[in-house]
């Protein structure tokens, strides 16, 4: 285990797994700064579970290698400064909640009994309740209570809060992030709701199609795209390809997404900064296969 | 880790163990209820038919004391092992899959290998041990019981005691565990176990097992070998001896055969055999001193089989996990 500062908490390079049935990720290469809390965003079957399973070691890549805090993960467990919470949030059906919290210290050598008691007690869930008793809320802060009882330097949360309603969304997203803070963690949270990422984020990962579209700093990422509105007619004549990421047009308004700053000044048409959202959305709805793009261009031209 | 996989299996081994346990008390309560009855009949001691006072109408008598008993115990002991291995062994992984708190597991600071031989161990080592105990009483149970049960060699004898029992669970729970992590189903992997054990237990047990060594034989005429009723009713070879072979001779000693169901019923075997033109005949047994070099064969073969299957099922873990 290197603890050394410098290194990225995540890392890939040229990372690639194959399953029988393709390639589920291919050819990815970035970096997560230490400190950060990166949202890894893309549609069902992006490669997002598949990535997080190469960090954590239960997959080997195919080709590439993925560092963890600078080590590779290996079969003997995973790193001990990571912790993972898996999207069904898999814990002993049986067990009570304090037996549950026993078998993470008996499945870790490093482990913070005190402290996941604390965060099971301040999420207000009985110990001896049964886990298969438990609400998707409470069952969501047990398992969180469990994943951050390792103390790891990187926490990795595939989609925590779907099936989970709207105030216990909340509810876990501050519970995280107060840890966060704490503790100056690193996160990679995946999730499909763009919305709940808003605001909490600073890094972005986009995934489609087994390759990373976009990865880097969410300012950095939002400053250098412009959002366009304006008239439709010959709108798509207005920017150079190279620049566009996306363009949508309805029957009097065009919105094109374009990456560096805003061409200089065009009359009738509008500059913002996007959203998060919106940049996402952009890049992934150009990023799908041709059906998705010849609708678009139909769209354009009408 | 231990902790953990005791707890999860904790239910599935205290079932086990009250199961076994009152097995092994109804073959206790036998036992003492056997050699009691054997002493008022005055015949304490007689294991088969022979001089007075282990005579054939004695024997006769504990046979039909005791023969609901002797037929309806192994039932019990062969199932036993089965069970064991698809209520413990089939759901191990296979369940972990199922609710696929393997991510959890394995996403801590255990390796792979540590989890499987953990979970393994917990999970199959007390009942294998326990049912292990239970045939070493067994041995001990069905001792007075020997010319019931046709002495220690004969099926069902052969497999309700001594070390086998151990082995058969220790074999139906391995091919429980491998069905578990290859097909990653309970219900897929209990009932592969019950299917696949029969299949070895009938291939291992009635193909092999007779050949795991070779048999002692005996020549003798017709008269001989059949002549129970000048012997006391004490058969040719000792009747809990195992018969694996026969073969009959004509006047010139050639190899001919002989055809029971051209017997009319009515005649001795002797003059039967005569009839069909036998003069003398021939035996390959083993006697039942070979009990031990039985079981020990058998159980060895057994174990061999579970540790391939166990291989299996590590390099399933090894190769894949999601």
């Amino acid at each position: 285990m290197s603890t050394t500062d410098g290194v990225a908490a995540l890392a890939a390079e040229g990372l690639g797994k194959r399953y029988k049935r393709g390639w589920a990720l291919q050819n990815c290469t970035f970096e997560l700064p230490r400190g950060r809390v990166s949202a890894l965003v893309g549609p069902n079957g992006a490669g997002k579970s598949t990535l997080m399973a190469l960090a954590t070691g239960l997959l080997t890549p195919t080709a590439g290698a993925i560092r963890v805090l600078g080590d590779s993960p290996v079969s003997s467990g995973t790193h001990p400064r990571l912790a993972f919470l898996a999207q069904d949030k898999p814990l002993y059906r049986g067990f009570t909640v304090e037996e549950m919290l026993r078998a993470g210290s008996a499945l870790n050598q490093e482990w913070d009994h005190t402290y996941a008691r604390g965060l099971v007690e301040s999420a207000g869930v009985p110990f001896h309740a049964r886990i298969s008793t438990l609400s998707g809320g409470q069952r969501t802060r047990v398992a969180l209570a469990m994943a951050l009882g390792r103390r790891p330097e990187l926490i990795v949360l595939d989609e925590p809060l779907a099936d989970l309603d709207p105030l216990a969304r909340e509810e876990v997203m501050q519970a995280l992030m107060a840890e966060v803070a704490e503790t100056g963690m690193t996160v990679l949270l995946s999730s499909h709701v763009l919305a709940d990422l808003e605001g909490i984020c600073d890094h972005l990962l986009l995934l489609a199609g087994g390759r990373v579209r976009l990865a880097g700093d969410v300012e950095d990422l939002l400053a250098g795209h412009r959002l366009m509105i304006g008239p439709s007619q010959g709108a798509e004549s207005r920017f150079p390809d190279e620049i566009v990421v996306e363009s949508r047009s309805t029957q009097r308004q065009a919105t094109v997404l374009v990456r560096g700053h805003a061409p200089a000044v065009m009359p009738g048409w509008e500059a913002h900064e996007p959203t998060l959202e919106e940049l996402a959305m952009a890049h992934l709805r150009s990023a799908r296969p041709a059906a998705g793009q010849g609708a678009t261009a139909e769209v354009a031209a009408a | 880790m231990i902790w953990v996989a005791w707890r999860q299996q904790r239910l599935q081994f205290l079932v086990s163990a009250l199961l076994i346990a009152a097995v092994g008390a109804v073959m206790v309560f036998y036992r003492f209820d056997a050699v009691s009855f054997m002493e008022d009949r005055g015949i304490a001691g007689c294991l088969r038919i022979g001089s007075d006072p282990c005579t054939s109408s004695a024997m006769a008598a504990l046979s039909s004391e005791y023969k609901t008993y002797v037929s309806f115990l192994p039932m019990v002991l062969l199932c036993l092992p089965v069970l064991l291995g698809m209520f413990a062994g089939a759901p191990l992984f296979a369940r972990e899959f199922e609710q696929g708190t393997h991510v959890f597991g394995l996403t801590q600071s255990v390796g792979r290998r540590r989890w499987w031989a953990t979970k393994l161990l917990v999970g199959g080592g007390p009942v294998a041990v326990l049912m292990l105990f239970l045939g070493v009483i067994g041995v001990w149970a069905l001792k007075p019981l020997n010319h019931v049960t046709r002495g220690p060699l004969l099926t069902p004898g052969f497999e309700t005691q001594g070390l086998v029992l151990g082995a058969y669970t220790v074999l139906a729970f391995a091919i429980g565990v491998a069905a578990g992590m290859l097909f990653r189903n309970t219900l897929a992997a209990m009932a592969i176990t019950l299917g696949l054990y029969l299949v070895v237990l009938l291939a291992l047990g009635g193909g092999l097992r007779p050949h795991y060594f070779s048999p002692e034989r005996t020549t003798g005429t017709v008269a001989q070998s059949t002549g129970e009723s000048e012997r006391g009713g004490k058969s040719w070879i000792p009747d809990d001896a195992w018969r694996v072979g026969s073969a009959y001779y004509d006047d010139e000693g050639r190899k001919v055969s002989f055809n029971p169901s051209g017997c009319d019923g009515t005649e001795s075997i002797q003059s039967c055999l005569t009839k069909q033109g036998v003069r003398q005949q021939a035996a390959e047994y083993y006697p039942a001193t070979r009990f031990w070099a039985f079981q020990t064969a058998e159980s060895t073969a057994f174990l061999t089989v579970a540790a391939a299957l166990l291989a299996l099922s590590a390099w399933s873990l090894r190769r894949r996990v999601l």
